[in-house]
């Protein structure tokens, strides 16, 4: 536990002494500033959960793409460059450098995403907006649980990648599938075969409908839904809606579970990949 | 108990590259161990099982009596590596550098007694992004005699070096072997491990091709002395004695300087053969194989 906290901190630190991120964080600080700039300014007509939803709206975006950016060559740019044997020449197990490394890249993303809202809420409080502090919390958090998502995604694609030319085009697939919506085309092209090439008619069977709700921005909204409904608004644009009738795959505590398996599984099933690799 | 053991030790990387083939070794505890070969050879193969960074596909290997796969971690705990290439982390200052290696080996070195010994104590703040490739060496260097390692692998540990580099990664092997540590040093040169090693192994295309001490390896190689003759009135018939002699071979004859390979104990055979045949020898002297042409005979380089 001493050693993947190591490689936690160490990846951290990294972070913090690299310039280059620098100019990613004054975004991150900007977008916060200028939410609650807009949300002051609009003070009388602002509602408690503008400054929330805003700002989770914007870090469902700005975060996932800092989240994949930051993270993608994490693992695999440094089995490229030898690193990753230097590490491993010193007593740490494959298991903390994946792990670590995620935990790590995990503290971070957070911290530039939570930092943005919280500076959002800040200053429209300060602006005198009324900004609601359970929903702040609760941006805060999802934003969070998201950002987990994304890390996980990333940094199971780097551990799992043998070149970092492999990585980068599979970031590029990450934004596509989850941030372009392609993940609701993949039914849509299953049926398109099944029904002999051609474009089907009806309704969409449940087995479409699950997997437009376990995509992991529709799973996190649809835990929102049962904390804190006014926010899901939040994610519209990168979500699929709801079905009617509150099917069991769209209850919060079904979301709660997929997104725990979208935060668990990508980033180990990169390690077990890297696990027995030749390095 | 042996400090490295490999048994029919074979990797393969895919379906055509074999790296190495059924390799048994066993290096002993306390010894200093050159492994040579040429680059390509399997040396670095070896090096990255023994580190589990590369998995054999038959065959076994344990170093400090651990199996080197599954109880890696301890291995690593026990072992300092300088890997080939000494890369650093720029933007880290040499006690940083140290400081991470101490906390992951769970030991309380001081990081400036340890660049103190590899002579880098004065850059101990300055980061390392600015070292010199020998600044960067002593550094790696440093990094693996943390918490007093059992076993040192040093991977071609000359590479871009000075001379003076290289004599203190000698003086440090030196002093790490009279301490009782195991060190496993690799090189493609020769010369290198000469001076420091017990033994050597030679690999060649993955295979052992030999195990010995150097003096050993001379006598087994059977590599012939070179003899200078200057004489004057050497004849045709002298000289044809002198090659129809048993244990001497290669005879040439020019400007009044015989010169044959011959086996110990010919060359008086031969300073006596051309006396007999009317030639007057007034000087003669011999010249022991050179260990580089040595290592050539083993790795049929330079053919």
């Amino acid at each position: 536990m001493n050693r993947l906290l190591q490689i936690t901190r160490k990846d951290f630190t990294d972070a913090i002494r690299d310039r280059q991120l620098y100019a990613l964080g004054a975004l991150f600080l900007l977008v916060g500033l200028g939410i609650g700039y807009l949300a002051g300014s609009n003070a009388e007509t602002a509602s408690g959960v503008d400054v929330p939803r805003i700002g989770l709206g914007a870090m469902a975006f700005l975060g996932s793409v800092a989240a994949i950016s930051m993270s993608y060559n994490q693992i695999v740019g440094k089995r490229a460059s030898g690193e990753l044997r230097v590490l491993l020449s010193l007593p740490f197990s494959r298991t903390e450098v994946v792990y670590g490394t995620f935990l790590g890249r995990l503290a971070l993303v957070v911290a530039m995403t939570t930092g943005s809202i919280a500076v959002a809420g800040a200053l429209a409080a300060v602006l005198g907006a009324p900004v609601s502090g359970s929903a702040l919390l609760a941006a805060i958090v999802f934003a969070a649980g998201l950002m987990a998502v994304f890390v996980s995604l990333s940094i199971g694609l780097s551990a799992g990648s043998v070149n970092t030319t492999r990585a980068a085009a599979g970031a590029f697939g990450l934004f596509i599938v989850f941030l372009f919506r392609l993940w609701e085309g993949v039914p849509v092209a299953v049926r398109y075969v099944l029904n002999g090439f051609s474009f089907p008619s009806g309704p969409s069977p449940t087995w479409a409908m699950v997997w437009r709700q376990i995509q992991p921005i529709a799973a996190v909204r649809n835990v929102i839904a049962g904390v804190e409904p006014d926010l899901t608004v939040a994610l519209v644009a990168y979500a699929p809606g709801l079905p009617d009738g509150e099917p069991y795959y769209v209850e919060p505590w079904f979301g709660a579970t997929v997104v725990l398996a979208w935060i668990v599984l990508p980033v180990t099933l990169g390690y077990l990949k890297l696990r027995t690799a030749d390095l | 108990m042996a400090a490295i053991e490999l048994n029919g030790l074979t990797k393969r990387f895919g379906e055509s590259v074999t790296a190495l083939r059924g390799v048994d070794l066993r290096v002993n505890e306390g010894e200093v161990f050159g492994f040579l070969g040429p680059n390509g050879a399997g040396k670095s193969t070896t090096i990255n099982i023994l580190l589990d960074f590369v998995r054999p596909t038959s065959g076994t290997a344990r170093v400090l009596g651990l199996d080197a796969q599954h109880d890696s971690q301890e291995v690593r705990r026990r072992t300092g590596v300088l890997p080939e290439g000494y890369k650093v982390y720029d933007r880290l200052t040499a006690r940083h550098h140290l400081e991470f290696v101490i906390e992951s080996k769970e030991t309380n070195d001081d990081p400036e007694a340890v660049l103190e010994r590899v002579g880098l104590a004065d850059a101990i703040d300055r980061k390392a992004g600015d070292f010199s490739k020998g600044m960067k060496q002593r550094l790696t260097l440093g990094m693996a005699l943390v918490g007093d390692p059992d076993l040192l692998i040093l991977d071609e540990p000359s590479t871009g070096l000075d001379p003076s580099g290289v004599q203190d990664v000698r003086q440090i092997v030196k002093e790490e072997a009279s301490n009782g540590t195991t060190v496993f040093f690799s090189s493609h040169i020769l010369s290198q491990v000469e001076a420091v090693c017990d033994r050597v192994g030679i690999l060649r295309d993955g295979e052992l091709v030999a195990v010995d001490t150097v003096d050993g390896l001379r006598d087994a190689a059977g590599t012939q002395a070179t003899l200078r003759v200057v004489a004057d009135g050497v004849t045709d018939g002298a000289i044809d004695a002198v090659q129809s002699l048993s244990g001497v071979s290669s005879v040439t004859f020019s400007d009044g300087v015989l010169t044959a390979s011959v086996d110990d104990g010919a060359k008086m055979d031969v300073v006596t053969t051309l006396e007999d045949h009317g030639a007057s020898v007034s000087d003669f002297e011999t010249e022991e194989a050179s260990l580089e042409e040595l290592f050539m005979a083993y790795t049929g380089g330079g053919q």
